[in-house]
């Protein structure tokens, strides 16, 4: 498979003056996505997983600067592209869906309107299209989506449709110029439970129809061997672990992936069991938590929440190993280390 | 009432309890459309229990919710509250044992004040206890300490905190009056899985600990069903089904939480989950909850097992073996 997407030791700081006490948010993370392939991006909030994404469309807000590494997307490196190629590239070759489908559509304008506009902003390219064309294309795509009557919806105005009808539109609007890459970014957590399956069915089956590739992040493990291939757990800006995705859920090697994993309830597990969690996990004090973002050089980043934390975790920071009797399986743990 | 045996006494009951909301029209107005949002839902919550009440967004659970913990007058139906009926007592009496349920909101954010410190909030609802002024303090940090915060964060404001510690704040809010039933509306949908379990085993652990009735409200199923002894399925303002958490969980018999059921991602049944029906939601072209016929399944136009059986009248709730109750003819 030909890689897409071909992130090469990206790190993103923050802006400011105080650069070197707290420098990272992404920390040289390294990520591929070949052609068709999903691959998932898990991990908590606020640890960086969004901003990647964001960083991947080139729209960082204007605090956080990419202080090293490259983005390839197809040969280009889209960090050296300026506005006017970016701008060429985003919508029709890189798409992306945003988590919260209240917020992510404009209130004071149409379905229709909205839609057309991913056709009318890519306009320059060699196909352009003629007014009654962008229309047969609008409802064309809502019938894609699975919105019943395509037609009178594109009238509607997002308020008018539920959450999961709006999140249909977002894809709707990413899928419009088949895009090679689609990012969606927790498109399913503002959901119910049987809407988040009808979404993702729909995100699947469109994926495959349209063989283009996903970058789906999410913090729910128990979503991703369904989702994805190949899946990357992401704490505090670095990758953990990485590796195909039913054999990282069914069998986690860092501590992380494992604390990810029995945060899953089960409710068949006997009522004895079910305290375990709260008494492993230390009594949570501020001033640990609110060290989001690591200092350089400290050590492995997980250690101050690790069960099975060593000496070593607090010195040095392990690399993100190769483990070599498992194909496509990477760890960054000092208890894989040989 | 079917799940007395084993709990020594009803804490809280609801009685036919139905609320409806007008949509459109004035009072002069010809058009008037109406939503039932809780129709003629009889519950009974025995003293300890974790009850767990499941349903999609907009089927009338929070509604439900605000009935019980008195912030919401019923149009029919009563609310029994040790005995008495909640909305009948006089003002004085109302506010007193209103304090002892306790609701905790689905959203951290938006739940706290964001202009008053943690301990303030803390301090204000002990007072509300009755607390001597002296004890204050000390009382303030002990509840702290004991939803797993620091003390220290008696100081901050609530930007500074985050989703989860924000989250246990409200639960110590709420436990300030020491209250014998607490309501929980969707109170970690909005968290990361992490934080989530956290916060789940922060509630077995209160549980244990001070023997709360607890009321606990979510659309997810997996969570709901590990938590409580009890489900209850909700629809559309309707009971649809209620047993013990895990025979319904293993073996549920309502066409909905069935549905329900299959819609939970589980780890290791590897790709089929997304591999069936594409083009089912289409299938499916609901009313509107106003235009609904009373005399209809409220699950009709979804259910996979509908006939003409369902719309010939209205549906009751059926006693099933020694604890299950199904609204549905098929069972």
């Amino acid at each position: 498979m030909k890689g897409l997407l071909d992130i090469k030791s990206l790190s993103i700081g923050l802006a400011s003056e105080r650069v070197r006490e707290r420098p990272f948010v992404v920390r040289d993370l390294n990520l591929k996505i070949s052609k068709a392939e999903s691959v998932c991006l898990v991990g908590e909030s606020g640890c960086g997983k969004s901003v990647t994404a964001i960083s991947i469309m080139g729209l960082l807000p204007k605090g956080l600067t990419i202080l090293n590494g490259q983005i390839f997307f197809e040969e280009t490196d889209l960090l050296s592209l300026g506005e006017k190629e970016l701008r060429r590239i985003r919508g029709s070759e890189i798409s992306m869906i945003f988590q919260e489908p209240m917020s992510s559509l404009n209130p004071v304008l149409t379905i229709g309107q909205q839609l057309k506009e991913v056709f009318l902003a890519h306009r320059d390219g060699e196909d352009t299209f003629g007014k009654r064309e962008i229309e047969d294309r609008c409802v064309e795509l809502l019938k894609d989506v699975g919105l019943p009557h395509p037609k009178e919806q594109l009238k509607a105005y997002p308020h008018m449709l539920s959450g999961g009808q709006r999140q249909r539109v977002m894809i709707a609007m990413a899928m419009a110029l088949s895009p090679k890459l689609i990012i969606a970014d927790e498109p399913t957590t503002a959901l119910d439970v049987t809407v988040q399956l009808q979404i993702l069915r729909l995100l699947k089956r469109l994926q495959k129809a349209k063989e283009c590739s996903l970058l789906f992040i999410t913090h729910d493990l128990s979503l991703v061997p369904h989702v994805g291939d190949r899946i990357y757990v992401m704490y505090k800006g670095r990758i953990m672990e990485e590796g195909p995705s039913k054999d990282v859920v069914l069998n986690p090697f860092h501590p992380y992936t494992k604390a990810l994993l029995s945060a899953i309830v089960d409710p068949e597990s006997p009522k004895a069991q079910r305290l375990a969690f709260f008494k492993e996990s230390p009594r949570l004090n501020l001033n640990t938590l609110n060290h989001t973002f690591e200092k350089k050089g400290c050590g492995c980043g997980y250690a101050e929440r690790c069960l099975s934390v060593q000496s070593k975790c607090w010195e040095s920071e392990p690399e993100l190993l190769d483990l070599l009797d498992l194909k496509g399986r990477r760890v960054r743990c000092w208890l894989y280390a040989v | 009432m079917p799940f007395n045996d084993g709990y020594k006494e009803t804490i809280l009951a609801l009685e036919g309890v139905c609320k409806y909301f007008h949509l459109k029209g004035g009072y002069l107005s010809s058009k008037k459309q109406m939503v039932t949002a809780v129709k003629d839902v009889s519950l009974s919550f025995p003293k300890g229990i974790t009850y767990g009440l499941v349903g999609e967004s907009g089927c009338g659970k929070t509604t439900l919710s605000h009935i019980m913990a008195g912030l919401l007058p019923p149009d029919r139906g009563k609310v029994i509250f040790y005995g008495e009926d909640l909305y009948a007592l006089g003002y004085r009496e109302f506010k007193e044992r209103r304090k002892k349920i306790q609701l905790v909101f689905q959203d951290p954010y938006s739940s706290l004040n964001p202009r008053l410190t943690v301990g303030y909030v803390i301090k204000e609802a002990l007072r509300q206890g009755n607390v001597p002024k002296e004890e204050l303090e000390e009382r303030a940090q002990s509840i702290l300490i004991s939803v797993g915060l620091d003390p220290s964060c008696m100081k901050s404001y609530p930007h500074q905190l985050s989703g989860g510690q924000r989250q246990r704040v409200v639960i110590a809010r709420a436990l300030c009056v020491s209250p014998v039933v607490l309501i929980m509306d969707e109170p970690v949908s909005s968290l990361d899985v992490l934080i989530q379990a956290q916060i789940l085993d922060l509630f077995l652990e209160i549980k244990q600990r001070l023997q709360i009735t607890y009321i606990f409200i979510s659309h997810d199923l997996k969570i709901v069903a590990y938590l409580s002894d009890i489900i209850g399925v909700m629809f559309r303002g309707e009971i649809l089904e209620e047993g013990p958490s895990l025979e319904l969980y293993k073996n549920p018999l309502h066409p909905y939480t069935q549905l329900l059921l299959a819609s939970v991602p589980k780890i290791g049944d590897g790709k089929g989950l997304l591999e069936s029906d594409p083009m089912e939601e289409l299938k499916s072209e609901e009313k509107h909850i106003w235009e609904q016929d009373i005399n209809c399944c409220a699950y009709y136009h979804r259910c996979n097992k509908r006939s003409d059986e369902c719309v010939s009248g209205p549906i009751e709730l059926k006693v099933i073996g020694e604890n299950r109750r199904v609204r549905c003819i098929k069972v």
